[in-house]
C-alpha cells in the first residue's frame, strides 16, 4: 500500500496534466520505479498512460518510439532495434518488469545503472516533450520538466554505436556500462553503472589519440568506488577494454 | 475512483483505494495463489497475467488495471495446457514448497500464448521474472517443454 497517495488524476489532455503538477504530484506511467520507492512525500498521481504515445515508427532515417512503449517490446525485437534491444534486455533481469516498464520511464527516472538509459544518453535522441506545447529537445539538454511523448533515434547513430557491460553474472545488474556512438565528426562516450554519476565525453574525430582516450578512462574511473566489484584501477582497466570492444563494434 | 476490469473471467466494477497495489487487492479478494515476494519486484512470486503478459502485481497500483484482463492461476482450472503443465511440473519434480509454482506456470503460459514452440533460452527468459532457489530452474525449464 502506498499510503500517502490520496488522489489519482486521469487527465484528458497534456495541458490538464501539466496544470495539475505540483511538488507532491508525480506523473505516473509504467509505475514500477514509483511503486517500489513509495515516496511518502507524494500524495497525488497523474496517470499519463492514456496520453502518451505507444507506437513505433521506422523510416529511412529515424526510429520513433512512443514513450509508453514497454521496454520488453524493444528487448524482443533485435532486428528493428539493433543494440538498443540488448540494452533494453539488460536494463532489468526480469521479463515481468520489462513488460511493465516504459522507455519514457527509463529516461524520466535517469537511472544511471540502467543499460538502456546509458545507451540512450550515448545516442542522445531527440525527445518530443509536451509542456503542454510540443517541444523538440535532445535528451542530454532536457531539464526533466514536462512529459516525454516520443523518442526519435537516428538510424545512422544506432548503427554506428557500440555497447559493453560488465556484471558478476549475465543476468545481474552491470557494475560498469560503456556506450560509444560515432557521429559524422565526433565520437560520443558514455560510461556508467554502479558509479556516483554518469560520465559523458564528446571527442572530435580529429582529436582522437591514445592520450585523449586515457584522459576519458581516468576521468570516468574516478566516479567508481573501491567495492566488492574491484578497485578503481580494475574498473579503469575494464573501461579501457570496454571502450576498445565498443569501438570495434562500430 | 471507480474502475472496471475482468478478473478470472468475471467482470469487476469496484471503487478503489488510491495507492492500493493490485497484489493487495487480489489477496483481499481471494486470489491466494498470488504470493508476496518483495516490494521491489525481485522475486516475481506475485506474478499475474495482465492482458496476457506476465507482470508483478506488487509493482502495479490497482487503478492501472482499469479496462484490463487480469488472470491468476485460479482461472485456469479448466485450461488443458495449464493442467498438462502442472502435471509435467509434478512429474519432473519442478515443485518443492509450491510457493512460486503459480508464478512460474503463469510465466510459461504467457510464453506459450506468444510462441507455441519456445526454445530453452526463451523458456529461461520467460522464467527470468521469478526468482526461486528451491528448484534451481533446471526442473522447471524441463517441465516447461511440452
Amino acid at each position: 500500500m502506498w499510503s500517502s497517495i490520496k488522489k489519482i488524476i486521469i487527465p484528458a489532455s497534456f495541458e490538464e496534466a501539466i496544470n495539475k503538477k505540483t511538488n507532491s504530484a508525480v506523473f505516473y506511467g509504467g509505475g514500477t520505479y514509483l511503486v517500489s520507492n513509495k515516496d511518502e512525500k507524494i500524495d497525488t498521481l497523474i496517470d499519463i498512460n492514456s496520453l502518451i504515445d505507444k507506437s513505433i515508427k521506422v523510416d529511412k532515417n529515424s526510429l520513433t518510439i512512443g514513450s509508453g512503449v514497454a521496454v520488453q517490446e524493444i528487448a524482443n525485437d533485435e532486428e528493428m532495434f539493433n543494440k538498443l534491444s540488448m540494452a533494453a534486455k539488460y536494463s532489468n533481469f526480469s521479463k515481468n518488469i520489462r513488460n511493465q516498464r516504459t522507455i519514457g520511464g527509463e529516461i524520466a527516472q535517469k537511472n544511471i545503472r540502467s543499460d538502456l538509459f546509458t545507451f540512450l544518453v550515448a545516442l542522445n535522441p531527440l525527445l518530443e516533450i509536451r509542456n503542454p506545447a510540443k517541444i523538440m529537445i535532445k535528451l542530454r539538454e532536457w531539464n526533466g520538466k514536462g512529459i516525454i511523448n516520443k523518442i526519435l533515434i537516428s538510424i545512422t547513430d544506432l548503427k554506428s554505436s557500440g555497447f559493453e557491460r560488465y556484471s558478476v553474472l549475465e543476468s545481474a545488474p552491470a557494475f560498469l556500462i560503456v556506450a560509444v556512438v560515432r557521429k559524422a565528426l565526433e565520437l560520443d562516450f558514455v560510461i556508467s553503472g554502479k558509479a556516483d554519476k554518469i560520465y559523458g565525453h564528446t571527442m572530435q574525430l580529429s582529436e582522437f589519440s591514445k592520450n585523449s582516450i586515457h584522459s576519458i578512462i581516468d576521468n570516468s574511473a574516478k566516479h567508481f568506488s573501491n567495492d566488492q566489484y574491484g578497485s578503481v584501477e580494475y574498473k579503469a582497466s575494464l573501461i579501457a577494454t570496454g571502450i576498445k570492444r565498443a569501438v570495434e563494434q562500430i | 475512483m471507480k474502475i472496471k476490469f475482468t478478473l478470472n473471467n468475471k467482470t469487476i466494477e469496484t471503487e478503489i483505494v488510491p495507492g492500493q497495489t493490485l497484489f493487495e487487492y487480489l489477496r483481499e479478494n481471494g486470489a491466494y495463489s498470488v504470493k508476496y515476494g518483495s516490494d521491489q519486484g525481485e522475486s516475481g512470486s506475485d506474478t499475474v497475467l495482465i492482458n496476457g503478459k506476465a507482470q508483478n502485481s506488487s509493482l502495479m497500483l490497482i487503478h492501472s488495471v482499469n479496462n484490463c484482463v487480469v488472470e491468476t492461476i485460479e482461472s485456469f482450472k479448466d485450461n488443458e495446457r495449464l493442467q498438462k503443465l502442472q502435471n509435467v511440473f509434478l512429474d519432473v519434480g519442478a515443485v518443492q514448497s509450491g510457493y512460486n509454482a503459480p508464478a512460474m506456470l503463469l510465466s510459461i503460459e504467457a510464453l506459450y500464448r506468444e510462441n507455441d514452440n519456445p526454445t530453452e533460452p526463451e523458456i529461461r527468459e520467460a522464467l527470468s521474472g521469478v526468482l526461486c532457489r528451491e528448484t534451481g530452474y533446471v526442473k522447471p525449464v524441463k517441465g516447461a517443454k511440452l
